[in-house]
């Protein structure tokens, strides 16, 4: 069923990103060369581990990156326009109405003093020309859609009355009221139980089929990206490493990273017997060169990786970053 | 040195293959009542005077020796609770825990709990190495001009370097802490150590290290588990018994093999068909619906019956008691009586 989506169009397309934090401590290369696109309507799932830069990727989108950070150079082209540099105002435009974000804690990110039908309502009237009446109805209806139960209670209430799970379904809420083209949703389940996560995973999944909203879905955790997913794209140490359609890259992964990730879930493992665990840990983000970041926790890594620059690897819907491949 | 000693008694007391009990748990409860306002203290209203949580309710088990347990179930379902009153950290309202009999007797300093924070659960002002050796030294387990050595050589078997020894919490990695505290625990020498969430929250590469150090110190220290989690494919991978806790209460007790083959009780099956899998693609299912019920309301009879899929008009009267469906396989609900 996902077969068709390829040949959509990049709904946005992140060229050689580079996103530094300029530190008295030195240069931290939070993002560094990433390349990512989506499709309209398709869900992308971002992979990687704490500090290798997904959510400031996301951020960088958004244009939240604030000092010392910056970003440095690259592109991001939402409908052929590049967001680095757009001013303030346009950017407004696209926030909250276009291009929106789910944050992993909806306590932070909902206002306390604020009732709910107040901050939904006020999201829709910020991006279009509607009365108080329709824009509460459009909140009603979303909220039902995301089975939140009463709807009409809960618009009244304020974030603290609400669960954790409730409170999340309030966010995607608001975050999906004006219909954008792209959610970015960062790690909105890590947070909450498993029964909670896989109900919020199904509705929005529907939902966003339903209008036809492609997802950047940010999360460490492989499994929920191989339920969810059209396209996976795995992050390490501010790089993308793989990227591809998720069943090729989780079946058969390039990337020794990816491979590793995979075989250390203990579903991939035999009962009570010890995990496959990569060695080592992340390599810290400050002045990393062009070289392989993953070399020194790398099985099969050679002098090459360590002196020559790595790039992209290219092929059928399918990139990666590493001289000896998994076949 | 005397860590030898104690090794060479864990394997003495091991060859005895018989196994035996560690802990017997019988009908614990604990409730937390909420605080009443000013008014409600002056004016005491008979309705809302006391505002009661079930925290653990009625729970009946036993922990065999060199076994690990896993305790599964939703946030808010009692599961830290349990493991805290396991710990002696909290005293319960109702029924007792006997730690073993048959010459292994366990004191409160041979359990020992691995916090799910490792954040707030290390005093940021002390060092690694005062951090480990506080509570040994205390206890007169090691001098003082041995304190070094021990330190080191527990630090190297949890997998962290030497020089860690001399940071504070602050500058190490969340991987680190997690293995400082650890260290923490088995610095006294337990017999049994209480995990609450002890891989949640952690980075895959990460989680695997941490369980192949568990794995291994289970092996060379012959310890027993009690392992609070909410995350089921870790439970599955671990446990040799596993425990599903709902609103205060055990629904079902297996052995890890037979609840995660066949699934008795309507929880413990929506569960396992919940569990993200890397092998379960494009998810279509329908998730069971609602949350747990709030705390103080609690529904009559079966307290997952609003939530269950194969209601029936008994659940919504009489609450089920916890039966054997097989030997060794316990599970509380209706369906199992016809």
């Amino acid at each position: 069923m996902n077969k068709n989506k390829t040949h959509k169009s990049k709904l946005i397309d992140i060229v050689d990103l580079n996103t530094y934090f300029f530190t008295s401590d030195g240069i931290v290369k939070a993002v560094n060369g990433m390349n990512l696109h989506v499709s309209e309507g398709e869900i992308l799932g971002l992979v990687g581990e704490s500090g290798s830069g997904k959510t400031i990727t996301g951020y960088s989108i958004l244009g939240l990156i604030d000092y010392p950070g910056r970003i440095v150079s690259g592109e991001i082209l939402f409908k052929n326009q590049n967001l680095i540099n757009l001013d303030n105002n346009r950017l407004r435009h696209l926030r909250g109405n276009r291009i929106s974000m789910i944050f992993q804690d909806p306590m932070m990110t909902l206002n306390p003093v604020l009732r709910i039908d107040t901050q939904m309502i006020d999201t829709v009237i910020a991006h279009q020309k509607l009365n108080y009446s329709t824009a509460r109805k459009m909140a009603l209806d979303i909220l039902e859609k995301l089975g939140v139960d009463s709807p009409d209670h809960r618009l009244k209430s304020y974030p603290h009355e609400l669960s954790g799970g409730m409170r999340q379904r309030v966010a995607i809420g608001i975050s999906l009221i004006n219909k954008p083209d792209l959610i970015i949703a960062d790690e909105p389940t890590t947070a909450l139980d498993v029964t909670i996560q896989s109900q919020i995973i199904y509705e929005t999944q529907k939902l966003c089929k339903e209008i036809g909203t492609a997802i950047i879905w940010i999360t460490h955790d492989l499994a929920v990206v191989a339920g969810l997913a059209d396209r996976v794209c795995v992050m390490y140490a501010g790089r993308d490493v793989e990227q591809g359609n998720v069943n090729a890259v989780i079946d058969n992964p390039k990337h020794p990273y990816t491979k590793g990730l995979i075989s250390s879930i203990p579903a991939n493992n035999k009962r009570k017997k010890p995990l496959f665990q990569i060695d080592g840990i992340p390599p810290s983000l400050k002045d990393t060169d062009d070289s392989c970041s993953f070399f020194n926790r790398c099985n099969k890594s050679k002098i090459k990786c360590k002196t020559e620059a790595i790039n992209n690897y290219f092929g059928n819907d399918r990139s990666y970053r590493c001289f000896y491949p998994y076949k | 040195m005397e860590t030898i000693e104690a090794i060479d008694v864990f394997i003495h007391i091991s060859e005895f293959k018989v196994i035996k009990d560690l802990i017997k748990v019988k009908n614990i409860s604990k409730s937390f009542s909420l605080k009443t306002n000013l008014i409600e203290t002056i004016l005491p209203n008979k309705k809302n005077n006391k505002r009661i949580i079930k925290a653990v309710n009625d729970v009946t088990f036993d922990i065999k020796y060199g076994e690990i347990v896993g305790l599964v179930g939703e946030s808010g379902c009692g599961k830290s609770t349990l493991g805290r009153i396991i710990c002696n950290i909290l005293k319960p309202d109702k029924g007792e825990i006997s730690f073993g009999k048959n010459n292994i007797s366990l004191k409160s300093l041979e359990i020992q709990m691995i916090f799910q924070d490792p954040f707030n659960s290390l005093n940021p002002r002390y060092r690694v190495k005062n951090i480990i050796s506080e509570a040994p030294l205390f206890h007169k387990l090691v001098s003082k001009n041995e304190e070094d050595e021990f330190v080191d050589d527990l630090l190297n078997k949890c997998g962290l370097n030497k020089e860690v020894k001399n940071r504070f919490p602050h500058q190490l990695s969340g991987g680190q802490r997690k293995r400082v505290g650890i260290a923490r625990a088995l610095a006294v020498k337990p017999k049994l150590l209480v995990c609450d969430e002890a891989v949640a929250g952690l980075d895959v590469s990460i989680q695997a290290q941490i369980i192949n150090l568990f794995f291994e110190l289970q092996n060379n220290y012959n310890l027993t588990y009690f392992f609070i989690s909410h995350d089921l494919s870790v439970v599955e991978h671990i446990s040799d018994q596993v425990i599903i806790m709902y609103f205060g209460r055990i629904v079902e007790m297996a052995s890890a093999e037979d609840i995660f083959k066949k699934p008795n009780h309507p929880y413990t099956k929506a569960l396992m068909e919940q569990i993200p899998n890397i092998n379960k693609r494009n998810l279509s299912f329908q998730p069971i619906t609602g949350e747990m019920p709030s705390a103080t309301k609690a529904p009559r009879g079966c307290k997952f019956h609003p939530r269950c899929r194969f209601v029936k008009s008994i659940c919504r009267e009489i609450e089920p008691n916890l039966i054997e469906i097989s030997p060794g396989w316990q599970s509380a609900c209706h369906l199992n009586y016809n």
